[in-house]
């Protein structure tokens, strides 16, 4: 090691009381779970440490320790995509999911079902934003998506990732991709309809 | 899709498009067809609407105008914990 060691500008000993609630909550808004959130967080000051010769001082210490948080959400997104996600790229397999919000068949086939169909909200967005509450609803509809989904859908919307980013992240094509969010967005409208701008 | 069916495109075909259309990527027939469509369907043109909002909404709610999420003090207590062991 040489002279100047890197030890000497990251203070691990810190860690925790200077970034503990920052990490956390950047992962929360992404995994919507507290017990995986502080799982991540914690793995990340451990991975840390032990990555520490490979910390460069140009960047901050908060900045590459979210590069390592980053990194563990998206292999914790890899590892939850089950097999119920996978069959809506079966276009054989019965789809209750689009039925629900879409006529299946009839003279009506493919379009809104009445008990689905967007309403009037009685809120505003400008408003709404500014809320704890609004907050709250909006990271547990998130929550609710499956964890793929929601991973596209923050991946695009909080980070600002461009699709072929989040496909190769989350190893989708881009007509998966394309799929995933349709379903994420009637999902979470529906969601934020109930339990807020319908409200 | 032929260009038929693309331009008589039902509910469920046109908000498929809502994400392809966010990022410039519709083709010819399809935002044409999309149009047409949200012309003549105001669920649809509701849910376009109400779907650019919630991007919106998440965009701003997690890039810092709220106040943060704090760790719970057991956690923090493991974290230390966790790293303690690891430095010795």
């Amino acid at each position: 090691m040489s002279a100047d060691k890197p030890e000497q500008k990251l203070e691990p000993e810190k860690w925790i009381d200077k970034y503990a609630d920052a990490l956390y909550s950047y992962a929360f808004a992404r995994v919507n779970r507290q017990d995986v959130a502080e799982d991540l967080v914690q793995d990340t000051f451990v991975s840390a440490w032990k990555a520490r010769e490979s910390f460069l001082f140009n960047a901050s210490e908060k900045t590459w320790l979210i590069s390592i948080l980053k990194r563990k959400i998206i292999d914790y997104y890899r590892k939850k995509s089950t097999q119920n996600e996978l069959n809506i790229f079966d276009k054989d397999t019965k789809d209750d999911f689009m039925d629900h919000f879409f006529a299946a068949s009839g003279k009506y086939e493919g379009h809104w079902q009445n008990s689905t169909a967007p309403l009037e909200w009685g809120k505003d967005f400008e408003t709404s934003v500014e809320t704890d509450e609004f907050q709250d609803i909006l990271t547990g509809c998130i929550g609710k998506l499956p964890p793929k989904w929601a991973a596209a859908f923050t991946m695009k919307n909080i980070d600002d990732m461009d699709s072929e980013e989040i496909c190769k992240e989350l190893q989708i094509t881009p007509s998966n991709y394309w799929v995933i969010m349709h379903r994420a967005k009637l999902q979470l409208r529906e969601c934020m309809e109930k339990n807020w701008f319908g409200k | 899709m032929s260009l038929l069916t693309t331009l008589l495109m039902t509910c469920k075909d046109a908000t498929y498009l809502h994400t392809k259309r966010c990022e410039g990527k519709l083709g010819f027939s399809e935002r044409l067809g999309l149009r047409l469509h949200l012309l003549i369907c105001g669920l649809c043109a509701k849910f376009f609407e109400q779907a650019d909002e919630l991007e919106k909404c998440t965009h701003e709610t997690f890039n810092g105008k709220i106040p943060q999420h704090t760790a719970s003090d057991a956690s923090k207590q493991r974290m230390k914990q966790a790293l303690d062991s690891e430095m010795q």
